[in-house]
């Protein structure tokens, strides 16, 4: 999770609990306590904040001191522990989420990819015959429409071809993704 | 041994801070965490409450091209702050006593 992610969270978090200013006042303290920290020790900060949801129940939990007791505000306890785990979605949860996404998107990708790619490749294999075909034939005109039409065939293969390999590396670039987020949770 | 820190004391460690000079959230709470265990999450609460009250005021300052809130202690917070220390003197002083076998330092 980057701290754009958190910081969105936490946003999500707060909305509808609060005054709009108050909450935009909570995002920019956090969001410069980010920065100030610098992106070396983004995690530590998560680590120590515990999860968006954590710490929205800390900020909105806070009673003010007029609402409280002389007493209830000298017993009440702020030295709490270091949060290091405070995720709400287990590993466990995560993990058989991006299962089942898996098993739903990955024949819709596999089609996708294997019908560019073998689109183009046919695309490619007729252009270059009907190019090679146009360039045999003796009028002018025919020489020029079948070996224009033979070339955009070609390109449109090669598009095609680009297009299946471009999905193909968004889906191991999503798997990746998902799975440091998962490492980085568990 | 772990003692708490109840809220009060962690208002005066806060106004004890900004009473030096002024700090941002960041720096603030790097400060105290260097001498007593608390979340990060722990000082909004208690920066954004003392505002509220008085205690301290904010200013926004450029820092390398991004904003940086500072935070700074008002009249009302250096008399919360030394009231802070009068009740935190008397309140150690008694404490020392019993840990002494009840003889007054």
């Amino acid at each position: 999770m980057t701290k754009e992610q958190y910081l969105f969270l936490l946003r999500a978090e707060l909305t509808g609990k609060m005054s709009h200013e108050e909450m935009e006042d909570i995002l920019q303290y956090y969001t410069e306590y980010f920065e100030d920290a610098g992106s070396e020790h983004e995690r530590d900060v998560m680590m120590s904040l515990g999860s968006p949801q954590r710490l929205a129940e800390k900020i909105l939990g806070q009673p003010s001191r007029e609402s409280m007791t002389p007493v209830e505000a000298d017993y009440q306890q702020v030295g709490e522990p270091v949060y290091k785990t405070g995720w709400r979605i287990p590993r466990q949860a995560m993990i058989a989420l991006a299962v089942l996404g898996g098993i739903l998107v990955c024949p819709t990708v596999l089609g996708v990819v294997l019908s560019l790619g073998i689109g183009g490749f046919i695309c490619v294999l007729v252009g270059l015959g009907v190019t090679g075909y146009g360039i045999g034939q003796l009028g002018i005109a025919s020489k020029l429409y079948l070996a224009g039409g033979g070339l955009a065939a070609i390109a449109v293969g090669i598009l095609m071809l680009l297009g299946s390999v471009a999905v193909a590396r968004g889906v191991v670039w999503i798997v990746r993704y998902v799975r440091r987020c998962i490492a980085e949770e568990g | 041994m772990v003692f708490q820190l109840s809220s009060p004391l962690l208002d005066g460690c806060v106004l004890a801070i900004l009473e030096r000079e002024d700090a941002y959230g960041y720096s603030l709470t790097q400060r105290l965490r260097a001498e007593i265990e608390i979340s990060e999450s722990t000082l909004y609460p208690v920066l954004r409450r003392l505002q509220k009250e008085g205690c301290l005021a904010v200013y926004d300052r450029q820092f390398q091209g991004r904003n940086r809130r500072y935070y700074t202690i008002t009249q009302a917070g250096r008399e919360l702050l030394a009231e802070c220390r009068r009740d935190w003197a008397g309140y150690t002083g008694r404490i020392d006593k019993i840990l002494s076998g009840g003889e007054e330092k």
